[in-house]
Order: C-alpha cells, then structure tokens, then sequence
C-alpha cells in the first residue's frame, strides 16, 4: 500500500515537473523569443504593416571588369511621426523637428491638434544624421521610428527594364514593372524586424533554419548591363531625341556572341526615385512591348537570306527601273529613280526597295517565310523581361501574293519589337547564328550560391560564309556611302545599315509626314564584339534615318571602342612595348 | 527513497532553472548584438548607396564632358592603334 502510494506520488511529480518545464519553455517563447513581437504589435497596432523594415534583394549593374554596382537596393532612414495626445510641448516639438527636416508649420499644427489620432507621420525617408539626432532629444510625443525604402541609385538608367515596386491590391509592396516584376520571387523577402535573431528562428522554427527553402531561391540579381555604357546611351537618346523632337528614341546594345545586353533604354523615361514626376506611358518597356515596322535595315537580312539560299550571289546584277507594279500595287525606291543595271551591293549601299523585291522574288515566298521564321520573327524572344509580345508576321505568312513578299524584303508589311529584331539581326553579327538576349546573367543566391541563368541556344539560320559576304557589303555601305565615307574608320571594320520607315495609318496605307527611323550595325564586322540597334519614331523636320542615327550610331561605336579597347581589324597591331 | 527523488527533482528544476536563466542571458546578448550589427549593415548599405549615386554622377559627368568646352581642339582626325602587348611577369632570375 505505502509502495503503490509512493510510485503514484513519483508519478505525479513527474507529470509536475513536466507541466513546469512546459510552462517554463512556454513562458520563455513569450516572453523573449516572442516578446519584442507583441510588444511591437501592441505599441504600433495603430501604424501600417510598412513600419516593419522592408526587405527586398538586390539588382546589380555589372562594370566590365566585373565590379557590381546597385540599380536597385535598400536605403535605410527614419520616420518621424508624432502622438498628438503625448505631445506636451508642440511648439518646442516644432522648433526641433524643423531644425532637422524642412515641415510646414500649419500643416504641422493641423497635425497636432488631432489629440485622438495615436499617430500622424510627419516626414518619411528622413536622413540617418537628421533621425539619429531628432532621436537623441528624446522629446515626449515625437516618435523616430527605423525605416527602410527602395532606392534606385543609377535613377532613370534602364529604369523601364529595372521596373519598380509598388502597393499591389493587398497593399503589399512587390515589383510592378520590369525586373522588380519579373523577377519578384527572387527578389521579395519577409520584412524584418530587428527583434529577430538565430536563437528566436532556432527554436521557434528549427526546420527553417537548417532547410529554409526560401533561401534556395531567394537571391540578388546581376544583370548584363554595364552602367558606363548604359550611361553612354541614355546621353546619345536624349540628345537624339530632344535634336529630332521625336516621340521616342530607343536602342540596344548587345554582345554579338552571347546575346547579353549591355545597355537598353528608351527616351523619354521616368526616375523610379521620382515618380510623381513620371507618365505611366512611359513605364512599360517599348522595347519589348511594341511593335514596328523597321524598314530598310531589313534588306540586310534579305541579302543574305538571297545569297544562302543561292538565288542570288554578290555579283548578281538586275536592271533597276525605279518603280516596279506588282498585285497592281506599285513598289518603288525613296526618290522613285531608277539606277540601270546594278549588282547587289548597290541595293544595300543606295537602299534600294526594287533590288530588295528582286532577291525576294528570286528566293520565293515560301523559301523566304522559312528564313524569316527561323529568324525568330513572329516569336517572343524569351527575354527576361515581363509582358512581351510577339512581332505580327501574320499577314505576309497567310497571303501568298508577291506583293507582301515584296513590301516584307524592304521591311513593311512585318511588324515586330525592337528586342525581336536585335535576335534576328543577331544572325548577322553571330556568323549565321541568331543569338537569345538576356539581361540577368546570374542570381546570388542567399544560400552562398550564385546560380548562373540559363540562356536559349540560338538558331542556325545562315552559313557562315554567307554571312561573310554580306558583311562585306554592308562594310562597303559604311565606308563609302554613309556620309560619304568621311566615318569609315581606317583601322576597324564597321557593318551598318540605315532604315527609313513609313508609318502604317489606321485605316490602311501609310502617314506621307510620319517616319520610323532604324540604325544597326556591328563591330568590329568579320569578328563582331558588339551589335547596336537604334531607332527614333517620328523625328520632325527630316526624312530619312541618314539624317538622324547615324551620327549617334557612330558616337556610340566610338565609345564602345576606346571603353572596351576594341583592337583594330584592319592594321597591324603596334610593336610590342620593350 | 522518497527523499531521492525529491532530490532528483529538486535538482532537475534548479538545473532547468539555471539553463533557463543561461538561456535568457545568450539570448539576451544575442538579441542585443544582432540589433547592433543588423542596424550597422543597413545603415552602411545605405552609405554605400550614397557612394553608387555619387558613382552614377560621375560617370554620367565625364560622359558628358566636352573637351571643346575646355578650348580644346578637337582632333582632326582619329586613329586607333593596337594596345601594346605588356610583358610577361616572370620569376626568373637573369
């Protein structure tokens, strides 16, 4: 009796114990590990969720030497807000805040008098120096409270493809254009508070700290773009732009070999700092989510595209009348001359539309659509940027009738987004293989790891060779023709094409006063490092894109050049240093 | 045996109770030095973020720089010329 009494006495102890060391542990969670958290949600239960300090990774620019700069990070500051009912002096409260940040004073008294509200913010992103000392006085009813913000240091740089964040429906803050949007699982993160601590996740989630999936795919991103020369660019667009009063300017610059993209933009554009100061028109990407007809930098690929199929061969001649009728339509060259018998170069050097129809013609329509489809066109390049859309080939591909053929061969007819283009033209400045423009190039993952992003192989549309040929046509367009040869440059070889568009008009038929005006070319031309496509859409007071790109063309190959010691092609290379 | 269990128990609780406290100290000083170095980090990516617009500035300043506008003469004429091929650092001795 007295052993069964004693078994049930150790075995109430025990369970006494245990209830203890709940209650212990239990109170420990509360009280430490949770603590701060309560105590936080019971003194700011009045404020927003974004009082919690935002988080969100980071985007990099990447210099040539492979130095990482932010396009997109955190700032770190303060807010300074008050509780009316606590504030006992509003005057001195006044004379204080005011010292530090600039507040208007009734404003400030409108503020203050509302002895209900707990909480009216008076500045947000306040300097570290201005809340650091705002928060010494420690003045009764002034709260300076941590805060952190996006921040874009390289401001309109690229901004339509670094996108910005924004309050979704949920109101929470995620990426609404741009990589910020594309990429926002990479880049979104749980806000932080600065109670947080490894005991706290240690113990109170033990399975994500040792395997937080989270981490395996959350990271920084780096992307392709180099700021020197997406700075370069932004200048020469601008200065296009506000020279020609366009509506728009935009261009891209790519790596002939990999398809990285080492600057993009369009002008005009918008400072994600600032965007009270931006259009929403100009948010979106143009040079993903537009389309154009670019006109004549098209024969380029028509060249070639004559040449390997072997219809034609450079040394094909046809005679040129100016103007030929085809489907009763009449399809004629800018200034309606004819030039004789000519050999192909002279379709590329004078831009001819009726040469262009010849080598079409001569290649069929079927054989042609083959090309152009392998080119791309048509199709979404897969570019790492959001809502892209696909060039319209519709038209040419279900009409059989000459005619389209022709108008495509000089570029109408087709439209497509300058990023599609880049792709096709990339053919040229790629020996024959179409390369995938990408801009994000690796994420550093918050695990350690950097994940190098996956790029789309390129399709083999054109033989090498062929390729060849046309490069040395297009040489001959710069050294010669453009500007008269006075921009050829005698050590680098440059491949070059201008294009002049006319503006399709709503209800058919093209705008006699509008234009599109396209630009690309590579160098150096028989080993490309760099292609570069620009364009300008509706430039006023000129007519064709000899007028408008080629100076920016050239300003920008010159840079590319000397920025990434480009070694000449043509000339003997300088002795040795002894 | 009664009293040892007591004792068992007894010493059970003033352990728990002693690594309750150890543990309130660590996580205590844990708290307090992540607060710190959190507050740190942020404050110095900011500081750094200061440093790349100062950075953007200045790219954008000498990209923008104009030698005319220094009475310079533009040059009449460009030539590019092969970087010189640097030599080789070597180890040997003669």
């Amino acid at each position: 009796m007295r052993r069964a009494f004693r078994s049930r006495l150790r075995i109430l102890a025990g369970l006494l114990a245990l209830f203890a060391l709940f209650l212990v542990v239990r109170l420990y969670f509360v009280q430490l590990i949770h603590g701060s958290d309560y105590a936080l949600k019971a003194q700011h239960q009045y404020e927003s969720a974004s009082r919690e300090l935002y988080d969100r990774g980071t985007i990099y620019f990447s210099r040539k030497d492979g130095t990482l700069i932010s396009a997109a990070s955190l700032a770190t500051g303060f807010t300074v807000a008050i509780d009316p009912k606590h504030l006992t002096d509003p005057e001195k409260a006044y004379a204080a805040i005011s010292a530090q940040i600039p507040i208007d004073k009734a404003a400030f008294d409108a503020m203050a008098a509302k002895k209900e509200d707990p909480y009216e913010a008076i500045e947000h992103h306040v300097s570290e120096e201005a809340g650091a000392a705002l928060a010494a006085l420690h003045i009764p009813g002034v709260m300076v409270d941590r805060e952190r913000w996006r921040t874009y240091p390289g401001g309109a740089a690229a901004a339509q493809s670094i996108g910005f964040v924004g309050y979704d429906s949920e109101n929470k803050i995620t990426g609404r254009y741009g990589l910020e949007r594309k990429f926002e699982d990479t880049l979104s993160r749980e806000s932080q508070g600065l109670f947080g601590n490894f005991f706290a996740e240690l113990f109170s989630n033990l399975d994500s700290v040792i395997a937080d999936a989270g981490r395996a795919h959350k990271g920084d991103l780096v992307t392709t773009i180099d700021p020197m020369v997406e700075d370069k660019l932004d200048q020469v667009l601008k200065a296009t732009n506000d020279h020609y009063q366009s509506a728009e300017t935009g261009a891209i610059i790519m790596d002939a070999a990999t398809g990285e993209i080492i600057a993009l933009d369009t002008y005009p554009s918008f400072d994600p700092n600032d965007l009270s100061h931006g259009s929403l028109e100009h948010f979106g990407n143009p040079l993903v989510e537009k389309r154009y007809e670019f006109g004549s930098i098209m024969k380029a690929l028509t060249m070639t595209t004559g040449i390997d199929s072997g219809a034609v061969s450079p040394n094909t001649t046809y005679n040129d009348t100016g103007c030929i009728t085809v489907n009763t339509k009449k399809i004629c060259n800018y200034d309606l001359k004819a030039r004789g018998v000519v050999p192909m170069q002279q379709v590329l050097s004078q831009s001819l539309n009726v040469g262009a129809s010849f080598v079409a013609t001569k290649v069929g329509h079927d054989r042609f659509s083959e090309y152009i489809q392998k080119l791309g066109f048509g199709d979404a390049t897969g570019i790492d940027l959001p809502n892209e859309i696909r060039g319209d080939i519709k038209n040419f591909l279900a009409s059989h009738r000459e005619v389209e053929l022709d108008t495509v061969s000089f570029g109408q007819g087709i439209s497509v987004t300058p990023v599609e283009m880049i792709r096709a033209l990339s053919a040229l400045s790629n020996h024959g293989t179409t390369v995938s423009p990408h801009i994000v190039k690796a994420v550093h993952l918050e695990n350690g790891i950097t994940k190098q992003m996956p790029v789309i192989s390129g399709m083999q549309v054109y033989k090498p060779e062929s390729v060849d040929a046309v490069s040395k046509m297009l040489v001959e367009v710069v050294d010669k023709k453009l500007a008269n040869g006075t921009l050829k440059i005698p050590e680098i070889t440059v491949a070059a094409k201008t294009g002049t568009a006319q503006v399709a008009a709503p209800g058919g038929g093209y705008y006699d006063t509008l234009y599109f005006h396209s630009f690309f070319g590579y160098v150096p031309a028989y080993n490309p490092r760099y292609i570069l496509l620009l364009y300008t859409r509706y430039p006023q007071g000129v007519q064709y894109a000899s007028e408008t790109l080629t100076a920016p063309f050239f300003e920008l190959v010159h840079f590319l050049i000397n920025y990434y010691s480009i070694p000449p092609d043509r000339a003997k290379p300088a002795a040795p240093a002894s | 045996m009664p009293d040892k269990t007591i004792s068992i128990l007894g010493a059970a609780t003033i352990t728990l109770g002693g690594l309750y406290l150890l543990l309130v100290g660590m996580t205590v000083y844990f708290v307090s030095t992540e607060t710190r170095t959190t507050t740190a980090m942020h404050v110095l990516e900011s500081k750094i973020t200061v440093l790349e617009k100062d950075y953007y500035a200045s790219i954008s300043t000498i990209n923008a720089e104009k030698p005319e506008a220094y009475g310079l003469v533009a040059p009449r004429a460009i030539t590019y010329v092969a970087a010189p091929l640097r030599p080789t650092l070597s180890s040997a001795q003669n």
